[in-house]
Order: C-alpha cells, then structure tokens, then sequence
C-alpha cells in the first residue's frame, strides 16, 4: 500500500530535465512542448493505437473548459500530469488518465486587451518543475509545477503602447531559457522576440524582428515606416541543438493589405529568422513574402529534418507557408533549396536562386476588393501545426484552399492625408463566394521535393493542425468538429467522431493509465480518445 | 479613418462585414443601446474576436457615430407602389419566410439590391440558405436549402419545412450548381412591377 501510495505521488514531482527535453522522442509517453519536440515533429513515438484498431477508438474522458473563447491549447503532458491552458490565461494541471483536476492557476488580465482573434491562449512549456505561460496583457509567468503557485512574474511590454501587444503563443524553453513572441502585427506594432531566465525571470535578451537604425539590414521600410511596421512573432519555434540556433517565424508587415507608406521589402516581416540561442543574434533569415500585401504571416512552426538532398545529407527545414507554397531549406545556412505550391496560387511565376519571387501584377488588394488572387488571406497553411513521421519521412500538413477578397484599405498610417481621404466612399457589396469554391486538404508532402503523395479533401478550410504517429495514423480535425484518423501512407480516413463544435488546436498523444491516448479540443471541451 | 484604422481590418472597408459581423445592418448582436456599443468598441466582446479598440472615449463616440451612420447607406426609397407590391409579394409569401430569408429582419442594403435579388435571386445568397440537390445510393433525391455539412453527413430543409439528415456514406452525389431555390423573376415580371414589389419589400423592416 505504501508503495502504491508513492508511485501515485511520484508523477506531481517529475522534473523536466534539459537533457529530457532534448531527448524528448525518446519519450513517447510524455508530451514535453508545443509541438513534442524541438524539431516540431508533433509526432509521437506511441503504437498502441495503430491502423488496425483504430476503429476501436473511444472517448474516455472529458475536461470541460467553459469558455466562449476559441480553445486553442495543446497541452503538455509529464508522467502521467497534463498541464492545459484555458482562456484566457488560466493553467489546469489534471490528471492525464482520467482528466480530474489537481489545480488550477488563474492570470487575471485587465478589461482591455489588444488580442487580435480572440482571447486565446496555445499552451505552456516546462523546464524543471517551472511552467511557463505567457498572457495577453503581455506578461511571462513561471509556476511551480506541482503546486500551481507562481514563482515569478515579468512583465515583457507595456500592452496598451502603440496599437496594442498581447502573447498567446507557447513559449519554448531552450536550456535555461525561456523564449517567448508576441502579437499585434494588425495595430502598428514594433515586432520582437524574448528570452527570459528560467530561474529568475531576468530578460536575457531581445531581437528586434525589424532592423533598428544602425542594425544590418535596416532601411527596408520606407520613412518611419519601420516603427511601427508590426512583424511580430505570435506563434511558437524550433530549435537545433547541434547548431545551437532557435528557430522562429515572423508575421506580416503593418498595415496588412497596403503597403504604400511602407515601400521596400520590410524585413524582417513573414520571414523565418535563425537567432543564436545565447545571445539572440541573428544568424541568417529567409524572407518568404517581400512586401507582403495578403497578411501572409510566416508564423507557421518550423519543421526540422534530416535528409539527403541532391546527393548530399542536409540539415533541414520544411515549411509549408500561408502564401501557398512549401519551402525547403538548409537550415544550418538559410539556403533556399526549392518552392513548390501546395494550394491553388496566383501571385508568383517563379524564385530565383535565392529564392526571391518572381511576383505576378495584378494581385495586390483593391479598393473595391480584389477575388482573383490565390490563397486566400488566413493561408494556405495558418499557425496550426505540420507533423513529420520519420517513419514514412512524409510530412503531413491540413491546408486551407480558400477563395477570399483582398480589399486595399485607406492607408492608416500616421502620415496620410486626413480624413477626407475616405469620404465618398461607396457601400459596397461584400462577396460571398460558394462554399465549394473553398476546401480544406489533408495532405502527404514529399518534405525533399514538396510533391503531395495523397490529399484527403474535406468540406471546409481548416483550423486544425496535424499529429502522426508510429501507429501509422495522422490525426486531426475538421472545422464542423469530426476528428479522424488517416491512414499516414494512403489518407484513407480509418475513424471518426463527430464532435460537433469548431476545432482550433492540435491533436497530442501521451500514455497514461496504461494506454496510448489522443487528445484534441473541440468546442469548450478537450476529448480525450483511447482503446479499451 | 478612426474605422479604417481600427475596424476595417475585421468589418471591411464599408463596414459590409468580413471577419467580423455586418455593421451596415443596423442590428449590433452585442449592442442593444448606445451604452453597450460603447463597451463594446471600448473593451472588446468576450467570447468573440472583437478586441478593445485602442482609441479615446471621444473617438469611440466618433467611431459609434460612424457605425451608427452605416445603416442608412444605400438608396433608402424605391420610385415603387407599395401597395402595388403588397398585392405582388402573395406569390413570395409561400416561401419567405418559412424557406427564404425572413425579409422582416435581414439586412438591408438598399434598393438597388433588392431588386437585383429578385431579378437575379442567384448572384448572391444568403448565409443559410443555399440549396442543393442530395442523391442517395437508393436513389432518392433531396432537393432543399443545405443547413449543414461536414465530411461524414448532411443536413437540409425541404420546400415542404421536412428536416432531412444523410450520411455521405449513402450518398452518390450532391448537386450545387442551382444555389437558389428561388425562381429569377427577370421577365416574369414587368420592372413597373420590380418596382413595386421592391418598394414593399422594402417597407417589411
């Protein structure tokens, strides 16, 4: 009885360990960040559940978060504790088995804050016994991971200055830090991305995602555009150990759908940008969209592989972007290696060897709303995660082939004309485009060529990332909340549940009361599914 | 400018709606007086996209002024006979409301768009009301106003007010290519007659 007693207690001690959380595939049973490890695989190593069960699959509990907020956490999952976030800004520890909660952890933000599509929040990370959460009235809090006390508090970022700054994105900690992004590229910001100490909370350093005066690369903005030029780092990262770089996406330039005061290529908006984890310097970065017209956020998770390409084995990085294309690159270097579409696009004719694109006229937003240009504005990919199996070495992503309209709004920017630059301004008639003009795919990508090996087409445009796993199912969920199970090599679906309520998160897989579970939000409601 | 600043991104450039709601329809979900619309341009709507919109008190009541003013866009009166139209809109009353857009309550957007829904009911349909026709393997087929969808099932509303739901695993087909189920009165009727019916549609808000 006495041992049982500890071993019942041994779980709210667990210490997540640097070396844990490097080795974290060597641990299928814990679900230890954002995306289940640092090169963004949101792939588990769990086989229990596998292609001839999976029909068997079942609920088997339910946490009820109560909220009117999208409800877009992956939770993390330590030795048996699952450790979720709640909007606003709330951290649930609960037991992974049975969904029953040890403690709750609550962040009061004010009235007022400048998130840009809801109250959101998208999860912790963990370094020892310290959960780390960042909030939308822009703070970084570490709480004691047993006890759900906070240990401390710092604030990042007064969120009320300039448009408005908030932070729903999970942190990621790298060795004794705990890097952090920000929002706001909607409301004229000035994007940046943050490392704090794990211990202390002592910010160890800040890189300004648009040059300052006197920085490389500053002068892409035309006047002062720069200082308020947005570019902010909403989402999560990667990491490479070996190359000791931290790997991160940026956001469009401000304002989104004009860029007449902000003439040049704006970087380092929707680019990915390779910071020394130390020091936060640049290393290299890849611009995606130069001045970007579409709000075509580069803030998708960056995948990292390994592979052999053109003869030659490659530290890689896979990259399936909102401006309907996938990339591949070195990314030891930043070297672009191949863009390849992935959805239906209109803008580009093709890259040069930098990787620079070749842009097609015509595309820009209009005053009176431009219906023609591919994808549509929330992507292609969005900010749900991609997964990549080392198993079937595809990676798998959930695209949104979308049609949409652009429209040029007056520029809002400081220096313009006055109002009388938008009187007279007709009403005009929104479109409203047939639903079968737009689709969701789940796709197979050849990660070395961008080539899709099977595409699994579901009604609408998704918001829902990918999870595969070594049981050679990809899971995920559609917009009208059916969670399925494709098979990995052919996209065949194998089972689903209706859920019945709009799916804004990631699938996880973890181990727990003995068996291989899939947990995904749906709704207000985190299911919980596994074998009997 | 206050709105293209701080509410086009979401409500379009014309308040026409996009991400967020139609503002252009006079009607606020989360608004039932100018208190509340204050609130909620100030703090934002829990629950919802909507943010605090960082302004000052008086831009907020400059941007509520705005908002307010967005309703009364579009041509307000139609060179129509009410009355006429009354007499005409017997043939509409079969299915509006009971399968057609309750015209009491939906938006309004003018005249010129309302003709252009009588004459033309194809070129744009409202959210909720576009019809399709389900094949079954058996080969029944249902012919309604899609309430519903998603990859595993499909649910409508049949011309008769019948709910019907069918799993696509049943299915053979579904039909999308005539999205109204409402007929185009382009030369059914004369445009003295557009007119008037226009004219009384318009008085039903």
């Amino acid at each position: 009885m006495k041992a049982l007693l500890l071993l019942a207690a041994l779980p709210l001690c667990a210490q997540v360990s640097n070396d844990r959380l490097l080795k974290a595939l060597g641990e299928p049973g814990n679900w230890l960040m954002y995306s289940g490890n640092y090169m963004s695989w949101r792939y588990s190593g769990l086989n229990q559940i596998t292609t001839e069960n999976v029909k068997g699959l079942k609920v088997k509990w339910l946490y009820q978060a109560r909220t009117t907020e999208k409800f877009e956490s992956t939770p993390l999952v330590v030795d048996g504790v699952m450790y979720l976030t709640r909007p606003e800004n709330e951290v649930v520890a609960l037991d992974a088995a049975t969904g029953r909660v040890y403690w709750t952890y609550v962040h009061r933000n004010p009235e007022r804050t400048f998130n840009c599509c809801g109250k959101v929040n998208r999860g912790v990370a963990i370094a020892g016994n310290r959960l780390f959460m960042n909030t939308l009235d822009m703070h970084i809090i570490a709480i004691d991971a047993k006890g759900g006390r906070e240990l401390w508090k710092t604030k990042m970022y007064d969120h009320e200055a300039a448009g408005g700054y908030a932070a729903p994105g999970a942190p990621l900690v790298v060795k004794d830090k705990v890097i952090v992004g920000m929002a706001g590229g909607e409301r004229g910001v000035s994007g940046f991305l943050d490392a704090y100490d794990v211990e202390t909370g002592k910010r160890a350093w800040r890189f300004h995602t648009i040059p300052q005066p006197g920085e490389a690369n500053f002068g892409t903005w035309a006047g002062d555009s720069w200082k308020t030029g947005g570019a902010s780092t909403w989402n999560s990262g990667a990491y490479d150990p070996d190359l000791n770089l931290v790997y991160w996406g940026t956001s469009n330039p401000w304002p989104d759908y004009n860029g007449d005061f902000r003439k040049g290529d704006n970087l380092y908006s929707c680019s990915v940008i390779a910071l020394d984890a130390e020091t936060g310097k640049l290393r290299w970065f890849y611009q995606f969209t130069p001045h970007d017209l579409h709000d075509w956020d580069a803030t998708q998770v960056p995948v990292l592989f390994n592979g052999d390409y053109q003869g030659k084995p490659r530290k890689l990085m896979a990259w399936p972007n909102r401006n309907g294309f996938y990339y591949l690159l070195d990314r030891a270097t930043g070297e672009f290696l191949l863009a390849k579409s992935f959805v239906r696009q209109t803008w580009v004719r093709g890259f040069d060897a930098k990787g620079r694109p070749d842009v097609i006229p015509g595309n820009e937003p209009t005053p009176e709303g431009n219906t023609t240009t591919f994808p549509g504005v929330d992507g292609a990919a969005n900010w749900m995660s991609h997964s990549y199996s080392p198993i079937t070495k595809l990676l798998y992503t959930f695209a949104r082939d979308e049609r949409r309209v652009f429209t040029k709004d007056q520029p809002p920017h400081p220096t313009t004309a006055p109002d009388a630059a938008n009187t007279g301004r007709s009403f005009r008639r929104r479109p409203r485009f047939a639903p079968e003009e737009s689709w969701g795919q789940v796709m197979a990508l050849d990660p070395l060529t961008g080539e899709a090996r099977w595409t699994h087409k579901v009604v609408s445009p998704p918001w829902s990332g990918v999870m595969s796993t070594a049981g050679g199912l990809v899971f995920t969920a559609t917009l009208e909340g059916v969670v399925m199970a494709l098979d990995a090599k052919s996209g065949e679906r194998l089972w689903h549940f209706l859920g019945n309520d709009r799916v804004y998160s990631s699938p996880i897989s973890f181990f727990a009361g003995g068996k291989q579970l899939v947990s995904v939000p749906v709704g207000d409601v985190l299911i919980t599914f596994g074998l009997d | 400018m206050l709105f293209q600043k701080h509410c086009s991104y979401c409500h379009g450039a014309g308040g026409e709606g996009g991400r967020g709601p139609d503002l252009a329809s006079g009607r606020f979900q989360h608004a039932r007086n100018d208190e509340e619309l204050f609130l909620v341009i100030r703090n934002g709507v829990r629950g919802t996209e909507m943010p605090a919109v960082r302004a000052t008190v008086d831009e907020v009541r400059a941007l509520m002024a705005y908002v307010r003013s967005l309703r009364v866009r579009g041509e307000k009166t139609s060179s129509g006979d009410a009355a006429a139209g009354e007499r005409l809109f017997a043939q509409c009353a079969g299915c509006h409301p009971a399968i057609g857009p309750d015209l009491r309550t939906s938006s309004f957007r003018g005249a010129a768009f309302i003709r252009d829904s009588i004459v033309k009911p194809e070129a744009e349909i409202a959210a909720g009301f576009r019809a399709i026709i389900v094949t079954a393997k058996d080969g029944v087929t249902v012919s309604g106003i899609r309430l519903n969808e998603d990859d595993v099932s499909v649910q409508l509303r049949t011309a008769d007010g019948a709910l019907h739901s069918l799993l696509k695993a049943g299915v053979v087909s579904i039909d999308r290519s005539r999205p109204s189920l409402m007929p185009a009165f382009a030369g059914r009727l004369t445009e003295k007659q557009i007119d008037d019916l226009t004219a009384y549609v318009m008085g039903m808000r």
